[in-house]
């Protein structure tokens, strides 16, 4: 296999290939793992590549298939980092509820993937494993946290990966890196053996290639688990079968402010012309005003500081030193953040579900673009862009973190190229676990436009 | 700068800074009548 074809291979397209005995998963595993060797010194994907067991996965749904998972799984046995030095030779004693269900469905895990330390960042720029690289430019950052996931799956470093997203951090990488990203509902996928950032803003989703490799991902990771307390009991559809193609009757929300503002020219262009191919296969455009975009950061943040900051504040007591500086930062700010504050943002935050409820009665999904601008230079990050209203790495969670506060679900899907051949990505949001419909739309616009067929030089 | 980062330590300026920014956003939340509105709890999404 070659590395044009692994770079284009899907999940769905190797367990067809392996079904159909063209090819063996114990070749595509060793495939994947030369590439991660030839690769990971100068993409810096992974923290760890693991020594991948021969396994008789042929009745399993996936078939031994090879596949990654974000630092901030529990592997057992494996050492999982969730990108510190605190962690480093921290090796845990069972998997992560999602990992093991990945494992029962006959996924080979290859190994862990980079990410910004303990997933409190945008940039997977760690001081400890290393920055990793944007797999279609590596002086630009694959975006964060699950950076190194989305670097890998974009390079055939295995097919799918698994991410975590508590303001974004599935689906920047995702829009950054030209992947697919999906945050589900939160209460939709087990949280239990994932490293926490914020308790009650943190979801867990797959990272793939197309839209249809994150349903069949979907379909093994929901999913009720008693051992989360936080994971919901609702029952987990067929999310493949919602991938008709048909989007006739669908009611495209838009919004007339705030996801609109400040994009840069191309992600402007990228979008505008992917509601026109919507409207093309069927759906219905309608402008909507999205509620509480004026406050949902200072929800997010009165939130995330003081969540974050109780899980850390023994080690950061004892240890602060180890902590990188940006990351410690931000935790130590939550320690000293208002405890009325804290319910002031949980007030909010209801105040905007409620309001979201209704707005989802006149649309079924909401498409925004994913990130304002495609993925920036390391060494631009902390200049303004564009208007000068802020910088490269206040753009980059704009449009995802909303998403966050609600609890729905939000995919990013690829939408166009820059001229300078980054990718552009597109969000789309839906109502509480209503994974199907976002998949839905999603997938029918991926199969008309086809920008997953454009893969990295490398 | 501290070793520690208990409740007496003295704040990094990368915390400092993240504060200040913090601020600007909070009291734009502040200012948000929120009238009867319970806070929300984890346990119900969407």
């Amino acid at each position: 296999m070659t590395a044009t074809e692994l770079r284009q291979l899907t999940l769905a397209k190797a367990i067809r290939l392996i079904t159909d005995k063209k090819i063996s998963a114990r070749e595509l595993t060793e495939t994947v793992l030369s590439r991660i060797e030839a690769l990971n010194p100068q993409t810096l994907a992974f923290i760890t590549v693991m020594n991948a067991e021969s396994a008789d996965a042929h009745r399993l749904p996936l078939q031994g298939i090879p596949v990654s998972v974000k630092d901030l799984y529990d592997t057992k046995g494996v050492r999982t980092t969730a990108g510190s030095k605190i962690f480093a030779e921290r090796i845990p004693e069972d998997d992560a509820t999602a990992v093991k269900r990945l494992k029962d469905a006959g996924a080979m895990i290859v190994g862990k993937t980079n990410l910004h330390e303990f997933a409190f960042g945008l940039t997977t720029i760690n001081p400890h494993f290393g920055t990793a690289r944007n797999p279609w430019d590596p002086q630009r950052i694959c975006g964060g946290s699950s950076g190194g996931s989305a670097c890998a799956v974009a390079l055939g470093m295995g097919l799918a990966s698994l991410g975590s997203d508590t303001g974004g951090s599935i689906r920047i990488p995702a829009s950054l890196c030209g992947i697919v990203g999906l945050k589900p509902t939160y209460g939709r996928v087990s949280l239990r053996g994932l490293v926490p950032l914020s308790w009650s803003m943190d979801h867990a989703g797959p990272m793939t290639r197309t839209v249809e490799d994150a349903a069949i991902l979907m379909e093994i990771i929901s999913g009720f688990d008693p051992l989360d307390p936080y994971c919901r009991n609702v029952p987990v559809p067929r999310y493949t079968e919602a991938l008709t193609g048909n989007l006739k009757g669908i009611r495209v929300g838009v919004a007339t402010t705030y996801f609109n503002e400040r994009l840069a020219a191309p992600v402007e262009l990228a979008i505008q012309t992917a509601l026109s191919s919507l409207e093309k296969l069927g759906a219905e455009i309608v402008r909507v005003e999205v509620p509480g975009t004026s406050i949902h950061r200072a929800a997010w943040l009165q939130i995330a500081s003081p969540e974050a900051y109780s899980y850390h504040e023994l080690r950061l007591q004892k240890y602060a030193a180890l902590y990188g500086a940006d990351v410690r930062g931000r935790l130590e700010a939550g320690r000293v953040l208002l405890s009325i504050d804290y319910v002031r943002a949980q007030r909010t935050r209801m105040l905007l579900k409620q309001q979201c409820r209704q707005l989802f009665d006149s649309i079924d999904v909401l498409v925004t673009p994913t990130v304002p601008i495609p993925a920036p230079r390391i060494e631009d990050l902390h200049k303004p862009w564009g208007d000068g209203a802020e910088t490269a790495l206040a753009a980059l969670a704009r449009f995802t973190r909303f998403f966050n506060v609600v609890g729905l679900p939000a995919i990013s899907i690829p939408c166009g190229f820059s001229s300078e051949g980054l990718p552009i990505g597109m969000q789309i949001a839906g109502k509480a676990f209503d994974e199907s419909t976002v998949l839905q739309v999603a997938h029918a616009y991926e199969q008309d436009a086809k920008w997953f067929q454009r893969s990295p030089a490398i | 700068m501290p070793n520690g980062s208990g409740p007496d330590t003295e704040l990094t300026p990368e915390a400092v800074e993240v504060l200040k920014m913090i601020h600007e956003d909070t009291l734009r939340l502040r200012e948000l009548d929120l009238a009867d509105t319970p806070p929300a709890t984890v346990f119900e999404a969407g």
